[in-house]
């Protein structure tokens, strides 16, 4: 028993691994969601994340087939593809003259598949199916399919007309039996057909061949593709719907989606849950058993449980263990049932994962073995569910035995055959496959050619599409690096101003505008924490953020403070916000109780009228009206924040806020030499953080950086340029070869990624000597800003393309202050590409927003590319889980993603549901991701093949998103100048292409008046001079 | 022109521009032909925007020169003299009409400019703004009808396009689920609603307002019925009422609404169809003051609702379904406020009340950064702040009482088997026994329907 008892905790513990990693939204995580099966590679790990989960891993089909027609897939990369994964053996022709490769070309190109009967008698009753070629038939290959059927037609007449008049050959009683009706008895009126009747013709025999060539096959023993049969047998529910039509799992997740909800409200019921503190099990235990039954089936099985889990007072651990033997589970399917089990219900089974193992990321969080206990309660309403079902059914048996039937697909061998019989017809028209040549087929070949069909699935296809449709965008992003590199690097000098943005994909087009309006200048990306972890609490703040990547905690406390001669009016303000917060907290909630909801809404109802109408109608306005009555109450403009510590140890009492002088110069070491910026400083430097501000949006927070664990990374860049502006830092730095000329100042910033404004920091401190330089500075960023604005606006179709880039830059502002806007930004929507490497390797060309980019000199880093190997063990992580977050929202956004936003419906303040009750929905909603073209993320690395692959070795969990191909790499090696795509573990040369980039002056110039994604082009204008 | 006649005249183009939104919208899907988001936004502004200075302009000259009532008669539109049949469509402005057929308007042209910028995009973005024109007309009939035939006539049309708003996502299963349970609860009321206009037409010959309670303008009318038979037809329509006000025992059809897109939660459940029943009630006014005995079951149903409705409330975790209890909180006052004849009173009530909670069922998705912001502002974690002051309950009762909010007073449960499996079957035992009946009188079994298995011919005859 105790063995059994380990077996299941440490099952219970993969699954918990298997779920989707999200926390409260309100930070919200973007980890690849099948990160526990990231050791398997790619295509294998998300075919069975795709199989656990009942989400697509791919696009339906015919969306594969709108790009291809589009030219988005063109035929050369399916090609490439289907031929690396052609499988060997037996090629002879099929079906009278096809090769394999034909064949499954010809079904990735052409939607032949009818999934029904009834589909089919629909299509044939209202389409010309059986008059017309179909529309994608080429004209060749229409007519000399005509001309073989005419020959072929003439010659049996000709041979029955030399039969009856008793000459031989005998007449071919097959054929005419077979083309019974079709051919008029008077044989000379096709003497005078038409085309048309030629057609129809041509295609019923065509249609009449490929049926009876189907069922003679199916009459003998064909081989049929064999479909994998594991161990696995299924949950009971899934039988007992298929029979039955009654789901069993609707009332177990009501009943725990009512508990749960309750159990880990994070403070909106005015009620808190009752026994909370005994923990979920205990809890659920005794609330349930007070619950009426006036049910008589699940409820009343419910009660009795409950009762006998009372009176032996058992664990979580015994009930798991009756469940699992009530419900008859083998021990081959342990983990695969639990699995399933819990995945029914992932939303909650995740949040109470995440609540346990995440303490520090909520006011109320879950006690150990609070998921255990989930589990138990989770499969022992199972039981109870079935058993209810069972008897409202009148069935006697047992829980057990439900999976003892057999789910049995209910066709008749004839509809199985017109619909096979129907995908050959449509075959045999795009490939020309002449009547001729099939109808002397014998049945055997029939039946490989089925097979031959039938194996290369729908998964199969979608698959090969899918890797079709990604290899065409990574062969047009090399080429375009490729011509690149061939440009000369310009020398090292000293630039007009330098600025560091985030990595995020959303910079790539800001970095872009202010190189092209001020070519003299030098920008770089790192991760928007800038590498120091912290948690932060801002002057108006009530609690302490977590500033740094999810995977990361954070080391060090630091505080906004004021200045001291700003200390009483911040007092005064900070008083008159609490004092209008509690009233206006008051306001809110009594407005839902009895009494006070009277007196609000009969006495101030009406004045509600004001606020609605206003911050519907004139957003705008209102926002700005807001904002000056805000100054009132706002914490004063002049604060600092708190940044040396006195006490050794970080903490978040007084004395050991901030961080101590020997770890401010290891950070601002490390920033540095991790861009590559140790020398040839510029005498203004910006660090820029950025941040997401927008309305009515509970995913406000996955628009914010993705490296700060969804919050703004403005305060990282604040205390970076604190530290860099202090002397004493300056020093250390020197002695560590970092020389920082006294002429240069530090300034930090946030960029808000929806409005398009920057915010700088501590102006007040900048010496006056800095304020001309900073002035001209800010001038052009506030340009940038403008046109960063006027580039994204082509991205929302409610945008006029032919606005002025201030209007694009009113639009963006008026987006973030809608209440009713449900895209105020894009986030990293549209990310592909990953760039790490010198700025000047890949500067001037146009991505589109769809690069991430880091800054690192290879140069620079020693032979172990050890700073290489730090960047990485960031980037890589993040960066790939921001795609794979994107990607598998948009390859089903109802499945991985969590739908559209419309019926969304915050709950217990850690998430959202659709509608009134649901799962808690987990991913990317629809609204942020139906402009993402999803693909793996590809990474273009400047660094030699060796270098990347040691680090791979050294770092597992590089090696396994690479390694594995959850992401793809390139590499760009310094030393050679060569181009490597790594496939298959090993490294394949991108040839050397004699062409030239698209180019234009200005950016405007190549996405000015058009809305999808565009080819990767060169900006003149960006380019170093 | 004479005043009337401009009265008359704004009053046809308050009725007629939903009437002329509905037409735009609809027809064109009729005909395949498919209306572009802002084509259809247009059109929207444009019927809202006369229908609200059509309405403002009738209270301003009725303000002004003290008239108090406008009456539109469109007359009879079937007529049946031997079967005493009539139908007659009649519209009039009065107190009571005009601020509902306002507050019809203004939410409706708040929610329909919020629903431009949110529904963008959405697949069913044309289907929306049909229901929703749907909902306007239905809206503005009721609250202006002058027969209990035309009340019925815009009662149809706001449950119609109410429970297909619920089922507005109706790939999914919840929502359709939801949007049956709210349509059947609808339909029992509608029931309730026909039985007492025949009722009404059997006792006064006509289902006139005015007829049944007297010429002078609400709320100063004097009902013509007996007691007794004022208190049988007030209870239909106080069962109508209950249905679509979502009163005990219909409650938590309310909640279950939340399942549309946020902008038709807000308006429609929240505030506009909610407060149709009070509307009703209001409207009937005279009746009820005829029967004490009506009055006392307004109140009582209106009581319970409240406190019912309070108690679930304080356990919702959820922001949709804790507004959706808050708002039955006050229609349940607001019923007791009609049964004790604060009549001014309920109407001021209903009108906060709509605009309070569709401004916060608009800002609901924003409730995150809304308590970030009060957390700040108070400097501490709002869970402590908010907790319900209960620590004086014995801790039994406490935890009995936190179930019975959990479950929301059993009353799905309670429905289900007492009302709907007993329903369901007595009906089957009907059929069985209608089936044994003709199976006996015809000697086979008569239902062949039931064993039709497809059959499908050859493809080729198919074309």
């Amino acid at each position: 028993m105790p063995i059994m008892v380990e077996k299941f905790r440490s099952i219970v513990g993969n699954v918990a691994q298997l779920l989707p990693a999200q926390g409260p939204i309100t930070a919200f995580a973007f980890l690849n969601t099948l990160q526990a099966l990231e050791k398997l590679p790619f295509r294998e790990g998300l075919l069975l994340g795709s199989s656990l989960y009942h989400c697509q891993p791919f696009l339906p089909e015919e969306t594969y087939h709108r790009h291809f027609e589009a030219g988005r897939i063109n035929e050369a990369d399916l090609l490439e593809v289907l031929e690396q994964r052609l499988p060997k053996g037996d090629d002879r022709p099929i079906l009278s003259k096809l090769s394999r490769r034909d064949l499954r070309l010809a079904l990735l190109e052409h939607p032949l598949q009818l999934s029904n009967s009834r589909e089919l008698e629909w299509f044939v009753a209202e389409t010309d199916a059986l008059k017309k070629f179909r529309s994608d038939v080429n004209e060749s290959t229409r007519s000399d399919m005509l001309v073989a059927t005419k020959a072929w037609v003439h010659r049996e007449v000709q041979a029955a007309h030399l039969s009856n008049h008793g000459n031989t050959p005998p007449a071919n009683d097959q054929f005419w039996q077979m083309s019974k009706g079709l051919i008029p008895s008077n044989t000379r009126a096709i003497e005078t057909w038409s085309d048309e009747q030629w057609e129809e013709l041509t295609l019923k025999l065509l249609w009449r061949i490929s049926l009876q060539g189907v069922q003679a096959a199916q009459k003998e023993e064909t081989p049929v593709p064999s479909e994998s049969q594991p161990v696995w047998k299924g949950r009971h529910r899934n039988y007992l719907l298929a029979e039955t039509s009654i789901d069993s799992d609707a009332w177990v997740h009501e009943t725990l989606i009512r508990f749960c909800s309750s159990f880990v409200d994070q403070g909106f019921a005015s009620w808190n849950m009752p026994a909370r503190e005994k923990g979920l099990f205990a809890c659920f235990v005794q609330l349930l058993s007070m619950c009426k039954t006036i049910d008589p089936f699940a409820q009343k099985q419910l009660k009795l449980e409950l009762e006998r889990i009372r009176q032996h007072s058992l664990s979580a651990e015994q009930v798991l263990t009756y469940a699992l033997e009530e419900l008859g589970v083998g021990e081959q399917e342990l983990e695969r049932f639990i699995s399933e089990s819990v995945l029914a219900l992932r939303g909650w089974a995740s949040i109470i994962w995440q609540l346990e193992s995440r303490p520090d990321r909520a006011v109320r969080p879950l006690k150990d073995d609070s998921f255990f206990e989930f589990v138990a309660i989770r499969l022992l309403l199972d039981v109870v569910s079935l058993r209810g079902c069972l008897v409202k059914l009148g069935r006697t048996e047992s829980v057990a035995s439900i999976r003892d039937r057999k789910l049995q697909a209910q066709k008749t061998p004839m509809e199985i055959a017109e619909v096979r019989a129907f995908s050959i017809f449509q075959l045999a028209q795009v490939t020309g496959l002449e009547p001729e040549g099939l109808f002397a087929l014998p049945v055997s070949e029939w039946g490989r050619g089925i097979y031959e069909i039938e194996s290369f699935s729908e998964i199969e296809r979608r698959s090969i599409l899918h890797e079709a449709y990604e290899r065409h965008f990574r062969w047009r992003a090399l080429r375009a690096i490729a011509v690149h590199k061939e440009r000369e690097l310009p020398p090292p000098r000293k630039a007009s101003f330098q600025a560091v943005f985030c990595i995020d994909a959303r910079e790539e087009s800001f970095r872009r505008h202010l190189e092209e309006i001020e070519p003299e200048c030098q920008t770089f990306g790192t991760a928007g924490f800038f590498g120091i972890p912290i948690r932060y609490k801002g002057v108006a703040d009530a609690t302490y953020a977590s500033l740094c990547p999810i995977v990361l905690r954070p080391k060090y406390w630091v505080n906004e403070e004021v200045v001291f001669s700003l200390e009483e009016v911040h007092e005064r303000r900070a008083w008159a916000r609490r004092t209008l917060g509690t009233a206006s907290h008051r306001l809110h909630l009594g407005s839902r109780t009895f009494t006070g909801g009277a007196i609000v809404t009969t006495l101030f109802g009406s004045l509600a009228s004001i606020p609605l109408i206003a911050r519907i109608l004139f957003p705008t306005l209102t926002a700005r009206l807001k904002k000056s009555a805000g100054v009132l109450v706002e914490p004063p403009p002049v604060t600092r924040l708190r940044i040396e510590r006195e006490a050794s140890d970080a903490g978040p009492s007084e004395e050991s806020i901030g961080l101590a002088l020997p770890e401010m110069v290891q950070h601002c070491e490390t920033a540095l030499r991790d861009i590559g910026l140790t020398n040839h400083f510029a005498g203004v430097v910006v660090w820029v953080g950025h941040g997401s501000q927008c309305m009515n949006n509970p995913h406000e927070s996955a628009y914010d950086c993705g490296a700060c664990s969804g919050n703004s990374g403005g305060p990282n860049a604040r205390l970076l340029a604190a530290m860099l502006n202090d002397g004493r830092v300056r020093e250390q730095l020197e002695a560590r070869g970092i020389s920082i000329p006294t002429d240069t100042y530090f300034v930090g910033a946030q960029h808000n990624t929806c409005n398009d404004s920057m915010t700088y920091y501590d102006l007040a401190a900048m010496p006056s000597r800095k304020v001309k330089e900073f002035k001209e500075v800010r001038k052009i960023i506030s340009e940038a800003c403008m046109r960063n604005a006027h580039e994204r606006c082509r991205q929302f179709e409610t945008a006029d393309l032919s606005m002025s880039f201030s209007a694009a830059h009113r639009h963006v502002e008026a987006r973030s202050e809608d209440l009713a806007q449900t895209r105020p930004e894009y986030g990293n929507a549209s990310n592909a590409l990953c760039l790490v490497g010198r700025r000047d390797r890949f500067r001037g060309l146009f991505f589109g927003r769809r690069s991430f980019m880091m800054s690192y000199n290879p140069t620079l880093d020693d032979d172990n590319s050890t700073i290489l190997a730090r960047i990485l063990s960031a980037v890589v992580p993040v960066c790939s889980g921001i795609n794979m977050q994107y990607t598998l929202s948009a390859m089903d956004p109802v499945g991985w993603g969590c739908g559209s936003k419309l019926p969304h419906n915050i709950t217990s303040l850690l998430g959202v549901m659709d509608g009134s009750m649901s799962d808690m929905r987990t991913g990317l909603p629809l609204q942020g991701t139906d402009i993402h073209e999803p693909m793996r993320l590809l990474f273009v690395i400047e660094t030699t093949p060796e270098s990347i692959l040691s680090i791979m070795k050294r770092n597992e969990t590089i090696g396994r998103i690479l390694g594995n191909g959850w992401a793809q790499l390139a590499v760009l090696n310094p030393k050679t100048n060569e181009l490597c795509f790594y496939e298959d573990g090993r490294f394949r040369m991108v040839p050397k292409i004699d062409e030239r980039l698209p180019e234009v002056e200005h950016s405007i110039d190549w996405y000015g008046g058009k809305r999808s994604h565009l080819e990767i082009a060169l900006i003149r204008k960006g380019l170093c001079r | 022109m004479t005043l009337e006649n401009f009265l008359l005249i704004l009053g046809g183009i308050t009725v007629l521009s939903p009437t002329f939104l509905m037409a735009c919208l609809g027809l064109p899907g009729l005909l395949g032909l498919k209306l572009s988001e802002k084509r259809i936004s247009f059109l929207t502004t444009l019927c809202v925007l006369a229908g609200v200075v059509s309405a403002t302009s009738i209270l301003v000259c009725m303000l002004v020169t003290g008239i108090r009532l406008v009456e539109l008669n469109v007359g009879n539109w079937s007529v049946i003299p031997e079967e005493h049949f009539h139908f007659t469509v009649k519209f009039v402005f009065d107190r009571l009409s005009i601020p509902f057929v306002m507050l019809s308007f203004v939410l409706c042209g708040t929610i329909g400019s919020f629903a431009r910028n949110y529904m963008h995009r959405d697949p069913g973005f044309s289907r929306f703004f049909t229901f929703y024109s749907f909902f306007m007309l239905g809206m503005v009939v009721a609250s202006t009808a002058g027969t209990i035939e035309t009340l019925f006539a815009g009662w149809e049309l706001v449950g119609l396009s109410s429970a297909l708003l619920v089922a507005f996502f109706h790939e999914r299963q919840a929502p359709v689920t939801n949007g049956l349970v709210v349509w059947s609860i609808y339909r029992l009321s509608d029931a309730a609603l026909l039985v007492a206009a025949v009722a009404l037409h059997h006792s006064s010959g006509q289902g006139d307002f005015s007829a049944l309670v007297g010429e002078r303008p609400w709320p100063d009318g004097t009902a013509s019925l007996s007691s007794i038979e004022s208190m049988w037809v007030g209870l239909l329509i106080l069962l109508a009422a209950a249905g679509k006000s979502a009163q005990i025992p219909f409650s938590n059809w309310l909640p279950r609404a939340m399942e549309g897109p946020t902008p038709s939660s807000a308006v429609f459940y929240g505030a506009l169809s909610v407060h149709l029943g009070a509307f009703l009630l209001l409207r009937i006014s005279p009746i009820l003051e005829q029967s004490l005995l009506l009055r006392v079951a307004v109140g009582t149903m209106g009581l319970s609702t409240a406190i019912y409705a309070s108690i679930t409330d304080r356990v919702q975790t959820d922001v949709k379904s804790a507004l959706a209890y808050a708002s039955l909180t006050q229609v349940g006052i607001i019923f007791f406020e009609i049964a004790c004849g604060f009549y001014y009173f309920a109407l001021i009530h209903i009108i906060g009340h709509a605009f309070l909670r569709t401004l916060q069922l608009v800002r609901a998705p924003s409730l995150l950064r809304d308590y970030a912001i009060l957390e700040n502002a108070i400097g501490r974690d709002l869970a402590e702040v908010g907790t319900a002051k209960d620590a004086w309950l014995p801790a039994n009762l406490k935890n009995r009482m936190f179930v019975f909010a959990l479950y929301r007073g059993y009353l799905d449960e309670s429905i289900n088997r007492f009302f709907i499996v007993p329903f369901l079957s007595i009906f089957r035992l009907c059929d069985s026994w209608e089936r044994a009946w003709t199976d006996w009188l015809g000697g086979v079994a008569s239902r062949e329907s039931d064993e039709v298995i497809h059959h499908s011919s050859s493809i080729e005859e198919l074309q």
